[in-house]
């Protein structure tokens, strides 16, 4: 008998002659799994090999020829970087290698071996000699899959290429077994990345119906959430019920897809099962069969196919089952695919609407602040997250009095971003208002509640009027932190907020209260991620660590530029961390030396 | 491997694998335990980290004695391997198979 060599290159090889015995040959199978392992095959294709193996090495045990129990069976493997080949040689009559393998039927206790060994192998020969056969199997190597993680762009990113990877390596299998179906997936090829698998389902199912000799066909999805299947693609002449809840618990009276998809496995069907025939409301006759197969991807239910026939007694045969499987399998990654497409275009969506809200945000705040004379103003922001809701401004009158204004809208990103613009735009609207800060919050308090009430936000605003020339001060506030006013002994004196936020109820009073600005005035206007900054142990900053501060650059005469950089800095050694920091605003005025 | 009676299920559990050597024993064994009240036979497969052909051909068989007795046999948890090669023949749609 001549019998190839194997065929790798740069293989190793391991040999084993064991006794006609099942106990041998599996003891033999369990140290060629081992052989296996230190030439790094992955999990699922050391358990197919030993399964192989066994089922080989068990017909070889069970079928020898009763002269020849005392040969041994030789079990040899070869592993290459691409492949293994196995050989097994018997001392049995030899049989016909059955093309191809059929399933037996459900009931039979015998004859599942050889299935197996098909199933499980790439290439399977068969020589036969008067003396000794020899059963030659080959498999390629799988390439193994990574695991998949969280939901971040750059997961989503993997995941996608995984399961591109995936269908690639799906792709190339299945047309290589099925010479039929390999027209379906070149045609999916060439369509890949234009429209949407769901429409392209349906060509792709109308396809399979003939390979399959099916008659009708339904595919249902089961969407982001989960919670129903959706008919998106079905044959012409059926009307199949468009929606299903999916709601556990299984009973045998649900349609078959419906229970496919709870159940996680194929529901089989004809003309006298109780969902008969999955919901679809104009078989074409009486009779018929057929079965629902869930598709999953990483455990996740992307949907069911369903795939009929109109004759009762003629079922699907195995292999023909294992096309529709494998089919709807890859049917599921590629609409997988797309959703995981759509989830990351989503997230590039919110990124981008965060970018837009923070340009926003940052387009509100003064692009230069007044020089009122005798004074300088100075300003900070920093946002702990790409948007915050923190708010200054400064106007000036031609008279040289200004209006300090300072807000923090309570809410982040886009909705925080939007308040944050209807604000500024009011303040400018009413300056006319600005030398009764008081009225002004009303004011704002009435046009904007009803707005800020539908949207659960509240927004706390302090305005102070600043009149140079009469060295006065005029303040409200709208449940903000107290207005910090210092002296050139270092004397400080808080002014509280006597009004609730604005957006808490339609008619509020904001009282004002009415302050000289002593000599070397210092005017600090913040808001509450100042005094909240925290240090590493989680401790505050607080308002008497700020009002200490404060009193010192009041006392050492710091210009407001200069006064701002010392409480940067000072929050800066306090072990500012910007990570846990909620948004922080500043807003100085302070009297030239 | 070990068998337990509980009313009207008999469980069978702690079988590492069950291939040709002893799927013969598997199947006799189980059915001289069957009580004439028996009506569900659960084989756990939680432990049996190898199954081949015969060991399918046993399951088949104690089926056929279950369903003559208007019961079923129920897998319970079974490993990987062992949901694999259910799958890979279509027993799965045979067998219930109770994961918990």
């Amino acid at each position: 008998m001549v019998v190839p060599a194997c065929r790798s290159t740069a293989a190793q090889t391991l040999w084993l002659d064991t006794p006609c015995d099942l106990g041998a040959v599996r003891d033999a199978c369990r140290r060629l799994r081992e052989f296996l392992g230190q030439a790094h095959l992955a999990g699922a294709e050391l358990d197919a090999w030993e399964l192989v193996l066994v089922e080989a090495g068990n017909n070889a045990v069970k079928y020898a020829r009763e002269a020849d129990r005392h040969r041994p069976i030789r079990l040899a493997v070869s592993v290459s970087n691409d492949a293994v080949e196995a050989h097994v040689t018997d001392h049995t009559a030899g049989f016909d290698f059955p093309v191809p393998v059929e399933l037996p039927p459900p009931d039979r206790e015998t004859g599942r071996g050889l299935f197996l060994i098909r199933s499980l192998t790439d290439e399977v020969r068969y020589f036969r000699d008067d003396d000794e056969n020899c059963l030659i199997l080959r498999r390629r190597r799988r390439l193994p899959v990574a695991e998949t993680g969280g939901e971040t762009l750059v997961n989503l990113k993997t995941r996608l290429d995984e399961t591109q990877h995936t269908l690639d390596l799906m792709t190339e299998e299945l047309a290589s077994a099925y010479e039929s179906l390999s027209a379906v997936f070149r045609f999916s090829t060439e369509l890949s990345g234009q429209g949407k698998p769901e429409t392209l389902a349906r060509q792709w199912l109308e396809t399979l119906l003939p390979i399959v000799q099916a008659d009708w066909f339904v595919l249902r999805l089961a969407g982001h959430d989960g919670r129903a299947l959706r008919v998106v693609a079905c044959s012409d002449d059926i009307h199949p019920a468009p929606v299903y809840p999916l709601e556990p618990p299984d009973h045998p009276g649900l349609p078959a897809s419906v229970r496919a998809a709870l159940l996680r496995k194929d529901v089989w069907f004809d003309q006298t099962s109780p969902g008969w025939p999955d919901g679809v409301a104009v078989p074409r006759g009486p009779t018929g069969c057929g079965f629902s197969h869930p598709m999953m991807v990483n455990e996740r239910l992307v949907g069911v196919l369903t795939m009929g026939r109109s004759l009762a007694e003629a079922a699907f045969q195995a292999q023909q089952v294992n096309v529709i499987e494998t089919f709807a399998d890859f049917l599921g990654l590629q609409i997988c695919n797309a959703w995981f497409q759509e989830e990351q275009l989503r997230s590039h969506l919110v990124t981008r609407e965060l970018e837009i809200a923070a340009n926003l945000q940052h387009s509100l705040l003064p692009a230069r602040l007044p020089e009122p004379a005798g004074f300088r103003l100075a300003s900070h922001i920093h946002s702990a997250r790409q948007v915050g809701g923190d708010y200054y401004d400064v106007l000036a009158d031609a008279g040289g009095a200004l209006l300090l204004v300072i807000a923090d809208v309570m809410g982040k990103g886009m909705p925080a971003a939007l308040f944050a613009t209807i604000f500024r735009t009011l303040v400018h609207a009413r300056r006319d208002l600005a030398a009764a800060p008081g009225r002004f919050l009303s004011w704002l308090n009435s046009s904007l509640t009803a707005d800020l009430a539908n949207a659960e936000m509240f927004v706390t605003a302090q305005l102070a009027f600043v009149d140079i020339a009469a060295r006065r001060l005029c303040v409200a506030g709208a449940g903000h932190p107290p207005l910090l006013l210092a002296d050139a002994t270092g004397a400080v004196r808080a002014v509280e907020s006597a009004g609730p936020p604005l957006g808490i109820g339609a008619e509020m009073h904001y009282p004002e209260e009415s302050l000289l600005l002593p000599a070397g005035a210092h005017v600090l206007l913040y808001t509450d991620g100042v005094t909240e900054a925290r240090d590493a142990t989680g401790a505050f900053f607080g308002f008497e660590a700020l009002k200490q501060e404060l009193a010192r650059t009041a006392r050492e005469r710091l210009s407001a530029p200069a006064t701002r950089d010392r409480l940067i800095a000072r929050l800066a050694a306090f072990g500012n961390d910007t990570a846990r920091a909620d948004d922080q605003a500043l807003l100085l005025l302070a009297e030239e030396p | 491997m070990n068998l337990h009676s509980e009313g009207n299920t008999l469980v069978i559990r702690g079988l590492t694998e069950l291939n040709a050597i002893n799927a013969a024993g598997f199947r006799d064994e189980t059915r001289a335990a069957l009580h004439a009240r028996t009506t569900t036979l659960d084989v756990d497969l939680s432990q049996t980290r190898f199954v081949d052909s015969s060991g399918l051909g046993a399951l088949i068989a104690l089926q056929k004695t279950m369903t003559t007795r208007g019961g079923a046999v129920r897998i319970l948890n079974p490993t990987p391997g062992a949901q694999q090669i259910l799958e890979l023949t279509r027993l799965h749609r045979v067998f219930e198979i109770v994961k918990t």
